[in-house]
């Protein structure tokens, strides 16, 4: 079953063009949404729960329309956008008993779980809390109503090494049993090496892949090779840079074939990020 | 079960780190027969690895005969004969000489340097 | 939706705003001989920037709309919570007219503090809310415009019904007279306030709904 079916949404604004995203997501799995700062992934993650008002496209969770059953379906989603600065003057158990009337399937035991595996202290003000604690907390409150959906913006970013881990660790024993879902975005590449199942790849507001993760590496190389090398090559690849020794760059693994002897690894998503990049970059001088 | 070491670093695809070491733990008989392998999403959680690549090493075990699978029980170490094993254990090793023969075809050595350096190799293996 | 309301006083809105200010503003009727419609308007001048102030500083509005609430709901418990504060000052204020009546009799140099003047003072508030909410909700975040507009609207109603009392002896009949027919007609004056303020609470949230759906917080 698909927990999340994205169809071309669209949102202009004055500087940004979020054009005509489409992806989907099958239910007990986590997806990463990866790309650059401003690459607009806030952006599709707010238009899929009506945060921002899109211009055009469908939003369809567990095969509902969020338009018109947006409230029902938000029982079951748990959603979090950045870190909790709300309310910072308040204690934490006052918002947390706030939060508790919105959820008809509020779990106090869950709630008081986290709360505890978080090390988070109910009498605390939010003001009082370090940024990766807030978090925690922001976390803490999103995963308490046994939520099927979750979806998080950014819910690595502010936490250390240990910390992180500690979280990825908790996503895949979330969707161990198979009905939980886990949609959320990041620019720690290295937080999806680890236990993403699927990437969505968004660059400049346009969805450039979203595929397995194991597809999504396997669809691409790392090629490295003398300038001569290079010559032929450059009109295949998505785009490389030049050093002393030669040139590094990245081409889809189907394309690499003609050209034997270039060494060629499986590249890392942060690769694949980088030369898409440089790819646009590239475009643009050349559109000048 | 022996430990699984899975790197990110590896040029190797994760499914296929993760089959060729539960493989060889089972054609070296250090897996018992009947044995019940961890659930999928349990074995990603623990592993940290997604659980598309296990689905899709699991699925390699099965087709290759070595693990089968019961519903809603999960996967076992198949019953395999000494016979058996050493034909699994032959094909797998046939199938790896072959990458590599033609590694060293592409490199221009004769088959007598192969085997030359194959026996040379081989003694300093065993003195490990 | 109810929610949302307790969730403002819980968490949104300082306790000082909904129960000590009313009584300070309420105290205010006990000064002789004014303008009563300034202890009202008190309101207008402190607590509507305050409490608008720390919406925005605590994120209010963000918070909201994680929520399993529509935007609709979200803007129906936002102007439900105001008005429940303005009637809260009402009703002090009504507590303290009527100390003051004992205090010091109903005459009054500017309007008298009767059923009249809490039918105009619920015209005021129903213009001040009519005026400050629509223009709020474009943004759900300048509240510096709309509060000037709300206040200049309010105080302008409030001031013409001021000099129409002390320059129009007809009008003046109307509103403080004592006569049994004039009170029956003040009482009118409530209720027709009362009704005003319901009528142009209900105008102003259908506009700012609709203005607010089309926000990207």
């Amino acid at each position: 079953m698909k927990v999340l079916n994205v169809q071309g949404i669209c949102k202009r604004y004055d500087k940004f063009y979020l054009d005509d995203v489409s992806f989907s997501l099958d239910e007990g799995y986590i997806m990463g949404f990866i790309g650059s700062n401003g690459a607009g992934k806030t952006t599709t993650l707010k238009g899929i729960l009506n945060v921002i008002h899109k211009d055009a496209g469908t939003v369809e969770i567990f095969g509902k329309n969020i338009d018109g059953n947006e409230i029902a379906l938000k029982q079951d989603i748990a959603f979090m956008m950045g870190s909790s600065d709300y309310y910072p003057g308040r204690k934490l158990k006052t918002i947390s008993s706030i939060v508790q009337r919105f959820y008809s399937n509020w779990n106090q035991e869950a709630y008081e779980g986290y709360l505890k595996r978080f090390k988070l202290d109910p009498e605390k003000k939010v003001k009082e809390l370090s940024q990766g604690m807030r978090i925690k907390f922001a976390l803490t409150l999103a995963l308490s109503h046994n939520a099927r959906f979750i979806i998080l913006d950014e819910p690595t970013s502010g936490l250390d090494p240990v910390a992180r881990d500690n979280l990825l660790e908790l996503f895949q024993e979330l969707v161990e049993k198979g009905d939980k879902s886990i949609l959320f975005s990041t620019h720690i590449t290295s937080d999806l090496e680890k236990c993403a199942d699927y990437i969505t790849y968004i660059n400049n507001g346009r969805i450039i892949e979203s595929t397995t993760k194991d597809d999504l590496l396997d669809k691409y190389r790392l090629v490295n090779g003398s300038e001569d090398d290079l010559n032929g090559m450059k009109e295949d690849m998505v785009s490389s840079k030049k050093n002393s020794f030669g040139f590094t760059g990245l081409i889809e693994t189907v394309k690499l074939k003609p050209y034997k002897g270039i060494n060629a690894e499986v590249p890392t998503l942060d690769d694949i990020m980088i030369y898409y990049a440089k790819k646009e970059e590239d475009n643009a001088q050349f559109n000048i | 079960m022996r430990g699984i070491s899975i790197s990110n670093k590896s040029n190797k695809p994760i499914y296929q780190q993760l089959f060729e070491q539960i493989s060889s733990q089972i054609l070296k008989g250090e897996l018992e027969s009947d044995f019940n392998l961890p659930a999928i999403r349990t074995a990603a959680k623990e592993l940290r690895i997604s659980i598309i690549t296990v689905k899709k090493a699991w699925e390699k075990l099965e087709r290759d005969g070595l693990i089968y699978s019961v519903a809603g029980k999960g996967c076992f170490i198949s019953d395999l004969s000494n016979n058996e094993l050493g034909n699994k254990r032959t094909n797998i090793i046939r199938k790896q000489m072959l990458k590599d023969l033609l590694f060293y075809k592409n490199l221009g050595i004769s088959e007598d340097e192969i085997i030359k350096l194959v026996k040379e190799l081989y003694s300093k293996v065993l003195s490990c | 939706m109810r929610s949302l309301i307790y969730k403002d006083f819980k968490l949104s809105i300082n306790w000082f705003f909904f129960i000590i200010m009313p009584f300070l503003t309420g105290a205010l009727f006990l000064i002789p001989q004014w303008p009563f419609f300034i202890a009202l308007m008190y309101f207008f001048f402190i607590t509507v920037p305050n409490v608008f102030a720390t919406y925005n500083s605590q994120n209010d509005f963000g918070f909201a709309i994680m929520m399993p609430v529509s935007k609709n709901d979200i803007v129906k418990g936002k102007i439900s919570s105001f008005i429940i504060i303005e009637l809260i000052h009402l009703l002090t204020g009504a507590i303290f007219a009527f100390i003051h009546v004992k205090l010091y009799g109903i005459d009054n140099f500017m309007l008298d503090l009767n059923f009249a003047f809490f039918g105009i003072a619920f015209m005021m508030f129903a213009l001040f809310n009519i005026v400050f909410f629509p223009i709020y909700f474009k943004s759900a975040y300048k509240y510096g415009i709309p509060t000037i507009a709300a206040n200049v609207a309010a105080i302008l109603f409030a001031a013409a019904v001021e000099l129409l009392v002390l320059f129009n002896p007809v009008f003046r009949n109307f509103l403080e007279g004592r006569s049994p027919e004039m009170k029956v007609l003040q009482i009118i004056i409530l209720i027709a306030g009362i009704g005003i303020f319901a009528l142009f609470n209900f105008i102003a949230y259908k506009m700012s709904a609709k203005r607010f759906e089309n926000i990207d917080l």
